[in-house]
C-alpha cells in the first residue's frame, strides 16, 4: 500500500530521493559513545532525559547523574528535565561531556494537549490545565475523576460514594443540562472520544489535559457543553528499556455513623407511645419485646454485620517500556482491588495496554490495544438502610445461610402470629441478595501520520471499542423453619429470582486530518481540517426466573416459574459526522489567535434539526514580551491576558426522543376459566394490546453552550511562582427539558415528558490557581498548589408551562412519604432544594390549639411548620399572610448541593531520599439532606428519638415518633433535616523514602521507593452524617444523603521499583 | 483519504438516519383491522388500573368502610379523613389511569377514521366498525368517570390525540358539555355494539368479556341519574330490563367471587385472571389485588354498615334460609351432633361480610363461628372485627387457609370485579319509579333484589305488582321490620331512605358508585356525621364456637351501652368503650371541596389553561 502511493506519485519519489540522500550524508560523519555528568548546583542530577537532535536516539542520567550515548561527532544533544532549563550541547568529536543545568522553573515551553493537537503552554489562548501521572498516582483509586479531585480550579469533582468501582461525579465549570447525568464531561483517549468514562486504570495515564472553557472545547462541537477531558496514555521513549513496578496495599475505615437506641430504650419508647395511644398504663402495654420474649436480652447491632471494618484495598501495576529507532513500546498491566466496607461490595478490576509506534521516513504509525475486566459486586438496594431500620432486640443474623432453624416462635396466639418470624426471613434473604456484575472490553486504535511536506500533514486515526457486560442478580432462598421444625412459608412478596441482564455496546470512530504549519518570519500559521465518523450500537436484554428450588443451584435451570426476558427498548445506535477547521496564528509568540468552526451532524435528531454550526475565537496577548515590560521582567517573568468565547453542544439524551412509538405490553384477557355454564368461552388467551405511550417531539434541536474567558496567567521569579486567573460567564441556550405533559393527555410517571429546548440557564465562575516551586540548593525541594473555584448557577428561563419541576430522584429517604426536595425553577440554581421552615415543636395545649388553625390533624410532640406568607391581602403586590394551610406553596428556597467555592491544597517536599507530600480539599457552602438521620426517625431507631418529646419529656425539642415512618413531623422537605455540608478534608497524605544509590546500584535496581500513605484521614465538618461530600447522581440527588455509601478513610503501604 | 471524506459526506443522511429498534413507529403501526384491534386491546387494559373503580378509596371517603384499624384515629388517611387535596395519590392515580384509557381509545378513534375509507372488503369494514364503537364505548365510559369524580365535572375534554400546544393544553369544558360528549360515545355504543355477552360469543372466541350495548344503556341511564334526571334515566333502565335477557343471579357470590363469570345478572365486568401470564409484571399482569386489600382488611365495613347487615331481615318462611346439618356444641365446644335450624345472620350479610359469632356462613370451608386463632390462618381468623366477603375466594378455598399466600401467587387474584350488574339497575329503575311516585313499581324491584337473597319482604303481599305472593315468602308492611315499635307502613318517602341507606349499601358494598349517590341526594355530609354520632363497643370472644382456639381480640361491636345477643355462654367484655367511625371526616367534610375529587396538581402544574373554560 506505502509503495502503490509512492509509485504514483511524481513528489513523493522526489522526496524519497531527498531522503536518501540525507541518510547518505549522515552516514558519513564519525560513530561515537559520549558519555559525562549532569549536575546542578554541584550535585548530581538523575532522571536527566539526553537525546541525539533531531533522532529518537536517547539515554536518561542514572543516580549519579551518569550518563552514556551514542552518536555522531557531529550531533548535538539536548539535555533536558523538568524544573531546569533545557540545554543544548554540540559533541564536536568529544567523548566526555560533564553538563551542569541551571534552574528554570518556567513551565512556558510545556507542551499541552488541545483537541486535535498540542500548544506550547505560552500559546495556549483557552483555559486547558494540564495533570501529569506523577499527580494522579497519588490518590488509589480505580477512578479518575478521584484522581483529579482538588487538582484543577473549576473542575468540581463529588465522589458519588463510597462504594468500590463507583465513578465520581466530573462538573466543569457547573451544571451544563437538566437532564439527569448529562452533565459530565466528553472523554477523548488518544484522540478517541468516549461515550462514557474509559475506564483506565492511572497507572497507564501519561497525563491528563482538561478542556474549561467552550472555545477550547468547541473542538468538540455537539459534546463539548460539559467540557472535555484529554487523556494521553503512556509512549515508549527510545532508550533503555525501562520497568517500573508499583505495588500499595491499605485497608479501609469508616468513622461515623448514625447513632441509634439499644434495646432498652426502644422498648421504652415503645411501651410509652403503646400507653400514650392505648389510654392504659405503661406497665399494662404490650410491646414487641412482650409478644417476642425470647428476645429480651438481644442488643443485635446489624452494623457489625453489614459493615466490614478493615477491608482491604490493593493496587499492583508495571509498566514496560523502551524502544528503538523507528520503534517504541509501552506495555501496561495493572491490577487494582477493593472490597468495600460493605458486605457484598467489591471491586477488582485488570487493565491491560500496549502502546506502540512505527516510525519510517514521513511516516508514523503509532497503535494501542487493550483489555479490560471487571467485576463488581453490588449489595441489595439499600441495605446500608437495614442498620437504621433494624430494631436491636431482633435477633442476629449469620450471614450466607440458606435456612433459618429453630427460629422461636413464642408469640403464635398474638396478633401478629407468625410475622415476625417471616419477617425475619425477608431481612436474612435481603441481606444476602447482591448483584455481580462483569465488564469486559477491548480496544484497538491505530494512528497513521505522514508527513508530505515538512509543513503539511496527514492523518488518519481509527478506533474501536467493543465492551460487553452481564449483571447477575440472585435473590437467594432461604428457609425458615421454626423450633418444631416446620417450615414457616415466606411472605407472598419474597420471591427468590435470578436476574441478568446483558449489554453489548460497540464504537467505531473513524477521522481524517490534515494540517498545515508554516512558519514566515515571525508569524505562525497552524491550519487543520478533519473529518469525523463516530458510530455507536448498543443492545440489551434481561432475563429473569423466579422461585428457586434449593439454594445450592442457582443458574436459571435452578428455577421453577415465570421466565421472563425483556429487551426493555434499550437497544440503540447512534451516528456522528462532523467537520472541523481551525486556524491557530501567532506573531512572534506575542500575538496569538485561534479561531475553530465545528460542523456536526448528529442521528439523536429530525433530518431538519440534525446539523449545527459551533464557532470559536480566541486571542492570547503576551504583555511580558512587550519592550514596555522588560523593567519588571526579572520579577515578572511572564504575564498573558486570554479571551476567548466558543460555542458548544450537548445531544446526550435517551436515542429516538424524536420519533414517536407504539409500545407492546398494555394486554387484557378476554375468555375466562371460571366462565358462566351459559356461555362457552372457556379459553383465556392475552389479548396483546399496543399503542402509543408517550409524545415525542420531532423538533428537537442541538442545547447550545456559549462561553466567555478571560483569563490571566502570570509567572514571578524564575518562574517558581505562577499565577492563573480565569473568568467566565457561560449561557446555557435551548437546554434540553423534559417538560412535563398534562396527565390529561394520557400520560404520566416515566411517560410524561418529552424532550424539549426550553430552558436557559448561566454558569458564572471565577478560578484562580497559585503554584509555588523551590528547588533548594541543599538538595530540600519543596513545591505548593492551590486552587480556587467559585461557579454560580442560575436558572434563567424554564419552560412557561412547568415553572417548578421537581427532580424525580430528589427524595431524602425511601422510609416514609418519599417527598421530591429539589428543584428547578427559575431565579434559583438549578436542583436547589426547596422545604417547608420548621417552628420548634408543639409543647403546650395552647400552642397546640394555636397550630391547629393551621393543621387541623396536628397533635402535641409534632413539629410546627412554618405558614409562609404567600397571600397578598392589601393588594400591594407583596404577599403579607399565610393561607392558613401548609402545602406546596409553603416550601421555601433553602440552599442547595451546590458548593459556593471550593478549594485545593497541594504540598510536597522532598529532601535526600525522604519525600512527603499532601493534599487538602475544601469545600464551602453546600447543603446536605441528611436522609439517613430521617431514615432512622422514621424508622423508629434513632437515639435521638429517646430524648424526643413526649408526655413526660415536655420541654424536648426534638420531635414525637408516633409509630410510623409518615408521621407529619418526619416528612422530607423540611429543614429540620437539613445540614451545613462544608468540609475541608485531608485527602490524601504521604511519606516516602527512596533507597540511596549506593544500595539500589548494589541490589542491580534502578530506584526503590517505600511509602506509607493516607486517604482521608481527616475530615473537618459541621455535617453529623456519614459524609458530607454526597455527589450521588451529580444533579438531582445531589446533595442528598440518602443512605449513601459512605467514603472511607485508607492507609496504605506501598512500594516503586524500577529497573 | 479526501475519498472518505467525499463518501462520507455523499451518503451521510443514509448514516445519520436512525430508526428505533426497539419499537414500531406510529407512523409505520395503524394500518389494518389487526392493529386497531391490539391499540383496543390497550384500552381495555386501562380499564385493569384499581384506580378507574378506586374500590379502596371510594369505600372508605363514603360510609361504606373504614381503613383498617383506623377507627381509633391515630393515623391520617387522606380520603378516610376527608382530607384529599389535589396533591393527594389516589386523586392523582385516578385521573391518570382515566385520562391514559381516553389516550388509548382516541388513538384507535383517530386511526379508525383514517383506515374506514379504504377498507376493501365489507367483513373487514364490519369489523373495524365493531373496533372503532367499542373504542368509543369505552371512552365514554372513562368520561362517565371522570366527570362524575371530578371538579364538578369540569373536565378538559380530549378528544383526539393531540398535536399542538393549545390541544396538549386543553382548557376546561364544563359539565354539561362533558356529558354530551360522552352519553354520544355510549349512545353510538348502544346503536352498534352486539347487545350482550352471548352475542359477541356469536364473533368468534374470544370476544367475551367486550362491552356490549347493554352495559352502554345501563350506563347511559347511570349518567342520567348521576343528574338526578329520573325522566331519562328511566327509559335506559327500562330498556336494560326487558330487552337483554338479563337475571338476576342465584345469589350475590356468585357474581363477586369469580365462580360464575359473566353471568345473566352481569352487565360489565372487569375481566382478570391468573391462570395465564402469571409470571408478568406491570401492566402485562392480568390479575388484580384488591382480594388482597379486602382480604389483609385494609379496608373493613363501618361500624354502621356491620350493624346494617346483622340487622337484615332474613325470612322466616323461606326455606333456604333453614342451615341444614348445622352442628350442635357442648359446653366444651366439641360437636355433638348436628340441628337444622334458621340461619342466625342473613344470607346477603354471608355473601358479603364476615363476623366472628356468624355460625352458619362459610369462611374458606371453616365455619365463621369455628374459625380460629391457628398457624396459617387468615388474618380474619385473628382479630379483624368484620370483613368483607366480596371479591374472595372464601367460597373456593377450603380448610381455613384463606387467600392463597404463595409467592407464586405474590398477592395477586383473577375474580372478575363488576362495573354494572343488573341488581343495581334494579335498585337504580326503582329510585326512579319513587321519585315518580309510582310505589308499587319501585317495592317490585326492591322486593326482587330482596328475595333473592330470601329477606323478608316489604309492603302487602295483597298488593297488584307483589310477585311472590307464595307461602315461602313474608312480606312486611313496616319498614323497619320492627312490629314492637309499632307498624310503620311503606310509604315513597321511607321507602325511599331505606333504599338510600339501607338495599343499596348492603347489595352494592364496594361496588356501585357511593359518593355519586351520596352527592346527588345531598347527604354526603349529613350521612358522615349520622356515622360520627354512634359510639360503639368493642368486644372480646373468648372461645369460638367450638372452643378450639384462643381469645379473639376486638373482634365484635355493638353500639354502645348494648350486649351481644346473637351468642350465649361466651363471656364477652368491652374495652375500651366508645368507638366512633368518620369523626374527622364528618367534621373536615366540606361539600364544595369532598363532594368531588378536586382536578390533580399534577395538572394543574403542567396545563396553563387548567383554571379556563373552554369558549
Amino acid at each position: 500500500m506505502k509503495n502503490k502511493l509512492l509509485l504514483i506519485r511524481k513528489s513523493r519519489l522526489k522526496l524519497m530521493t531527498l531522503m536518501l540522500g540525507l541518510c547518505f550524508g549522515f552516514a558519513s560523519a564519525q560513530e561515537l559513545s559520549v558519555s559525562g555528568t549532569v549536575s546542578a548546583d554541584g550535585a548530581p542530577l538523575p532522571g536527566v532525559s539526553v537525546v541525539v537532535k533531531g533522532t529518537q536516539t536517547g539515554a536518561v542520567t542514572d543516580f549519579d547523574g551518569l550518563y552514556t550515548i551514542n552518536a555522531k561527532s557531529t550531533d548535538v544533544l539536548i539535555f533536558s528535565y523538568i524544573g531546569f532549563a533545557t540545554k543544548e550541547i554540540a559533541i564536536k568529536g568529544k567523548t566526555s561531556l560533564n553538563i551542569s543545568l541551571e534552574e528554570d522553573a518556567s513551565e512556558l515551553d510545556e507542551v499541552i494537549v488541545v483537541g486535535y493537537g498540542t500548544q506550547r503552554k505560552k500559546e495556549l489562548t483557552g483555559a486547558v490545565v494540564q495533570v501529569k501521572s506523577e499527580e494522579l498516582a497519588k490518590t488509589t483509586t480505580s477512578d479518575i475523576g478521584t484522581a483529579l479531585q482538588g487538582q484543577i480550579a473549576g473542575v468540581n469533582i463529588t465522589a458519588s460514594s463510597g462504594q468500590p468501582g463507583e465513578e465520581a461525579n466530573i462538573l466543569i465549570r457547573g451544571f451544563s443540562s437538566l437532564l439527569d447525568g448529562q452533565n459530565g464531561p466528553l472523554y477523548v483517549v488518544d484522540g478517541i472520544p468516549y461515550n462514557s468514562d474509559p475506564q483506565l486504570s492511572i497507572s497507564e495515564i501519561e497525563s491528563i489535559d482538561v478542556l474549561k472553557d467552550a472555545a477550547s472545547a468547541s473542538i468538540y462541537g455537539t459534546r463539548g457543553a460539559g467540557g472535555v477531558i484529554l487523556i494521553t496514555t503512556k509512549q515508549g521513549k527510545v532508550g533503555k528499556m525501562d520497568i517500573r513496578v508499583n505495588s500499595e496495599y491499605g485497608v479501609q475505615d469508616i468513622t461515623s455513623g448514625t447513632p441509634l437506641m439499644s434495646s432498652y430504650q426502644l422498648t421504652y419508647m415503645d411501651m410509652l407511645r403503646g400507653a400514650q395511644s392505648s389510654g392504659k398504663v405503661q406497665g399494662g402495654v404490650n410491646a414487641e419485646i412482650h409478644r417476642n420474649r425470647s428476645w429480651f436480652t438481644n442488643d443485635t447491632a446489624l452494623e457489625d454485620l453489614i459493615l466490614n471494618d478493615l477491608a482491604p484495598i490493593q493496587n499492583h501495576s508495571i509498566n514496560v517500556s523502551g524502544g528503538k529507532d523507528g520503534l517504541t513500546y509501552n506495555f501496561n498491566a495493572s491490577f487494582y482491588d477493593q472490597s468495600g466496607i460493605m458486605i457484598n461490595s467489591d471491586y477488582s478490576r485488570f487493565n491491560i495496554r500496549s502502546n506502540t509506534q512505527f516510525t519510517k521516513g514521513n511516516w508514523k504509525i503509532a497503535t494501542g490495544l487493550t483489555f479490560k475486566r471487571d467485576e463488581k459486586t453490588l449489595p441489595n438496594y439499600g441495605v446500608f438502610n437495614k442498620i437504621l431500620e433494624y430494631k436491636p432486640f431482633q435477633p442476629d443474623i449469620e450471614l450466607g445461610q440458606t435456612e433459618l432453624t429453630d427460629v422461636t416462635e413464642d408469640d403464635v396466639d398474638e396478633p401478629g402470629g407468625i410475622g415476625p418470624i417471616r419477617n425475619l426471613g425477608g431481612v436474612a434473604r435481603n441481606l444476602n441478595t447482591k448483584e455481580v456484575r462483569d465488564g469486559t472490553s477491548n480496544g484497538a486504535n491505530i494512528q497513521i501520520d505522514f508527513d508530505a511536506t515538512p509543513s503539511l500533514k496527514f492523518t488518519a486515526r481509527g478506533g474501536a471499542n467493543f465492551s460487553h457486560d452481564k449483571g447477575v442478580r440472585i435473590i437467594p432462598r432461604l428457609d425458615v423453619y421454626n423450633t418444631a421444625g416446620d417450615l414457616i412459608p415466606p411472605n407472598p412478596w419474597d420471591i427468590s429470582l435470578i436476574q441478568t441482564a446483558v449489554t453489548d455496546n460497540n464504537k467505531l470512530t473513524f477521522e481524517g486530518m490534515m494540517n498545515y504549519h508554516k512558519k514566515f518570519g515571525k508569524h505562525d500559521l497552524n491550519l487543520l481540517l478533519v473529518n469525523s465518523l463516530e458510530q455507536t450500537e448498543n443492545e440489551y436484554f434481561r432475563a429473569e426466573k423466579r422461585d428457586n428450588a434449593d439454594a445450592a443451584v442457582t443458574v436459571f435451570d435452578g428455577y421453577t416459574t415465570g421466565d421472563l426476558i425483556t429487551s426493555d427498548g434499550r437497544d440503540y445506535k447512534r451516528t456522528l459526522i462532523g467537520y472541523l477547521g481551525r486556524i491557530q496564528y501567532n506573531y512572534d509568540g506575542k500575538y496569538i489567535f485561534s479561531g475553530s468552526i465545528r460542523r456536526d451532524g448528529s442521528s439523536q435528531f429530525s433530518p431538519q434539526n440534525r446539523w449545527g454550526w459551533f464557532p470559536s475565537a480566541s486571542l492570547g496577548w503576551n504583555v511580558s514580551d512587550e519592550a514596555f515590560w522588560e523593567p519588571i521582567k526579572e520579577t515578572v517573568n511572564s504575564f498573558k491576558i486570554r479571551v476567548g468565547y466558543g460555542t458548544t453542544g450537548n445531544d446526550r439524551f435517551a436515542s429516538y426522543s424524536n420519533q414517536a412509538v407504539v409500545d407492546l405490553g398494555q394486554d387484557y384477557v378476554f375468555g375466562s376459566a371460571d366462565v358462566d355454564p351459559s356461555l362457552n368461552s372457556t379459553t383465556e388467551t392475552p389479548a396483546l394490546g399496543t399503542t402509543q405511550e408517550r409524545y415525542a417531539n420531532e423538533n428537537v434541536k442541538w442545547e447550545t453552550s456559549k462561553e466567555r474567558n478571560l483569563g490571566v496567567d502570570l509567572a514571578f521569579f524564575n518562574g517558581k511562582l505562577t499565577f492563573s486567573n480565569d473568568v467566565y460567564v457561560s449561557e446555557k441556550k435551548d437546554l434540553l427539558f423534559g417538560v412535563v405533559n398534562p396527565p390529561s393527555t394520557g400520560v404520566f410517571g416515566s411517560n410524561r415528558s418529552s424532550i424539549l429546548n426550553i430552558g436557559d440557564m448561566r454558569n458564572t465562575g471565577h478560578e484562580m490557581a497559585l503554584k509555588f516551586n523551590h528547588y533548594g540548593k541543599k538538595g530540600f525541594n519543596w513545591n505548593m498548589g492551590l486552587t480556587y473555584a467559585k461557579n454560580v448557577n442560575l436558572v434563567t428561563k424554564t419552560s412557561p408551562n412547568n415553572p417548578v419541576i421537581f427532580l424525580d430522584n430528589s427524595y431524602i429517604s425511601q422510609r416514609g412519604p418519599r417527598e421530591l426536595v429539589s428543584v428547578i425553577r427559575e431565579g434559583y440554581e438549578a436542583a436547589a432544594f426547596f422545604l417547608r421552615e420548621t417552628d420548634g415543636i408543639i409543647k403546650t395545649e395552647e400552642e397546640l390549639e394555636a397550630y391547629k388553625e393551621i393543621d387541623p390533624a396536628a397533635s402535641l410532640g409534632q413539629l410546627r411548620y412554618v405558614d409562609q406568607l404567600t397571600v397578598d391581602t392589601d393588594d400591594d403586590g407583596i404577599p403579607d399572610a399565610g393561607d392558613g394551610k401548609i402545602d406546596q406553596d409553603d416550601k421555601v428556597y433553602k440552599g442547595s448541593g451546590s458548593e459556593d467555592f471550593n478549594m485545593g491544597f497541594n504540598f510536597g517536599a522532598n529532601y535526600k531520599g525522604v519525600d512527603f507530600s499532601m493534599n487538602w480539599y475544601g469545600s464551602q457552602g453546600a447543603e446536605v439532606m441528611n436522609g439517613s438521620k430521617a431514615y432512622a426517625y422514621q424508622s423508629g431507631t434513632h437515639a435521638d428519638i429517646y430524648y424526643s418529646w413526649t408526655v413526660v419529656n415536655p420541654l424536648s425539642d426534638i420531635p414525637y415518633y408516633d409509630g410510623s415512618p409518615n408521621t407529619n413531623s418526619y416528612r422530607d422537605a423540611s429543614d429540620y433535616f437539613l445540614e451545613d455540608g462544608s468540609f475541608i478534608r485531608l485527602r490524601n497524605i504521604s511519606l516516602g523514602y527512596s533507597l540511596p544509590s549506593k544500595l539500589t546500584d548494589k541490589m542491580k535496581i534502578g530506584k526503590l521507593r517505600i511509602y506509607v500513605q493516607a486517604q482521608n484521614l481527616l475530615t473537618i465538618t459541621n455535617y453529623s452524617g456519614f459524609d458530607p461530600e454526597v455527589g450521588n447522581n451529580g444533579f438531582s440527588s445531589r446533595g442528598i444523603d440518602q443512605g449513601t455509601y459512605p467514603v472511607t478513610s485508607q492507609y496504605k503501604v506501598g512500594l516503586q521499583l524500577q529497573f | 483519504m479526501c475519498m472518505l471524506v467525499l463518501v462520507s459526506q455523499a451518503c451521510s443522511d443514509d448514516f445519520l438516519d436512525q430508526t428505533n429498534p426497539n419499537s414500531l413507529t406510529t407512523k409505520s403501526f395503524w394500518k389494518n383491522n389487526s392493529q386497531l384491534n391490539q391499540g383496543l386491546n390497550s384500552v381495555y387494559s386501562a380499564l385493569k388500573n384499581n384506580d378507574v373503580l378506586g374500590i379502596q378509596n371510594e369505600s372508605v371517603r363514603t360510609d361504606l368502610a373504614v381503613p383498617s384499624g383506623y377507627r381509633q384515629a391515630t393515623r391520617p388517611d387522606e380520603m378516610y379523613f376527608q382530607d384529599f387535596t389535589a396533591n393527594t395519590k389516589y386523586v392523582e392515580n385516578k385521573w391518570n389511569a382515566l385520562y391514559l384509557g381516553v389516550f388509548r381509545a382516541n388513538q384507535v378513534i383517530e386511526n379508525y377514521e383514517r383506515l374506514a375509507v379504504d377498507y376493501t372488503t365489507e367483513a373487514a369494514a364490519e369489523e373495524g366498525s365493531r373496533v372503532y364503537a367499542q373504542a368509543r364505548a369505552l371512552r365514554g365510559y372513562f368520561y362517565y368517570v371522570l366527570n362524575t369524580s371530578f371538579n364538578s365535572g369540569n373536565i378538559p375534554l380530549v378528544s383526539s390525540v393531540p398535536k399542538d400546544f393549545e390541544e396538549f393544553q386543553k382548557a376546561l369544558s364544563s359539565s354539561e358539555a362533558v356529558q354530551a360528549f360522552y352519553r354520544d360515545d355510549l349512545q353510538y355504543g348502544i346503536d352498534n355494539l352486539p347487545s350482550t355477552y352471548a352475542d359477541w360469543e356469536s364473533y368468534g372466541s374470544n370476544n367475551l368479556g367486550r362491552i356490549t350495548a347493554g352495559a352502554c344503556e345501563a350506563l347511559m341511564g347511570k349518567s342520567f341519574l348521576a343528574e338526578n334526571d329520573f325522566q331519562n334515566a328511566e327509559g335506559y333502565f327500562k330498556n336494560v330490563i326487558e330487552n337483554y335477557n338479563y337475571a338476576l343471579a342465584e345469589d350475590i357470590a356468585t357474581t363477586v367471587t369469580g365462580i360464575a363469570e359473566f353471568n345473566s345478572e352481569s352487565i360489565f365486568e372487569i375481566n382478570y385472571t391468573t391462570n395465564v401470564n402469571l409470571e408478568t409484571t406491570g401492566e402485562e399482569s392480568l390479575a388484580q389485588n384488591i382480594t388482597y386489600i379486602v382480604f389483609n382488611a385494609n379496608i373493613q365495613p363501618s361500624s354502621w354498615l356491620a350493624m346494617k347487615y346483622r340487622a337484615d331481615k332474613i325470612d322466616p318462611a323461606d326455606p333456604a334460609n333453614i342451615n341444614v346439618g348445622a352442628d350442635v356444641y357442648n359446653e366444651n365446644g366439641e360437636i355433638i351432633g348436628t340441628e337444622d335450624r334458621m340461619r342466625l345472620y342473613s344470607k346477603r350479610m354471608g355473601d358479603c361480610m364476615g363476623q366472628v359469632d356468624d355460625p352458619d356462613s362459610p369462611m374458606y370451608g371453616a365455619i365463621n363461628g369455628e374459625y380460629g386463632n391457628a398457624t396459617g390462618v387468615a388474618p380474619f381468623a385473628r382479630n379483624r372485627v368484620n370483613m368483607f366477603k366480596k371479591f374472595l375466594h372464601w367460597n373456593t378455598i377450603g380448610g381455613g387457609a384463606g387467600e392463597d399466600r404463595s409467592t407464586l401467587m405474590n398477592n395477586r387474584s383473577g375474580i372478575n370485579i363488576p362495573v354494572i350488574r343488573l341488581a343495581d339497575v334494579y335498585l337504580m329503575y326503582a329510585e326512579c319509579m319513587l321519585e315518580s311516585g309510582n310505589l308499587p313499581e319501585g317495592l317490585k324491584y326492591i322486593n326482587r333484589v330482596r328475595k333473592r337473597s330470601h329477606l323478608v319482604l316489604l309492603g302487602k303481599a295483597s298488593e297488584a305488582g307483589a310477585e311472590f305472593n307464595n307461602l315461602e315468602t313474608t312480606y312486611m308492611d313496616d319498614i323497619d321490620f320492627d312490629s314492637s315499635n309499632g307498624q310503620q307502613p311503606v310509604t315513597v318517602q321511607n321507602l325511599m331512605e331505606h333504599l338510600r341507606f339501607t338495599e343499596r349499601p348492603l347489595e352494592l358494598s364496594l361496588e356501585g358508585d357511593r359518593a355519586t349517590d351520596l352527592r346527588r341526594w345531598g347527604k354526603f355530609k349529613e350521612q358522615l356525621e349520622h356515622l360520627a354520632s354512634i359510639k360503639y363497643d368493642y368486644w372480646h370472644y373468648e372461645k369460638n364456637l367450638n372452643g378450639k382456639h384462643g381469645t379473639r381480640y376486638k373482634c365484635f361491636l355493638t353500639v354502645s351501652g348494648e350486649e351481644p345477643t346473637t351468642y350465649e355462654g361466651k363471656k364477652v367484655f368491652n374495652q375500651p368503650p366508645e368507638v366512633q367511625d368518620a369523626v374527622v371526616g364528618a367534621q373536615k367534610f366540606n361539600e364544595s371541596l369532598h363532594a368531588y375529587l378536586p382536578m390533580p396538581q399534577s395538572e394543574i402544574d403542567s396545563n396553563l389553561n387548567w383554571d379556563e373554560f373552554v369558549q
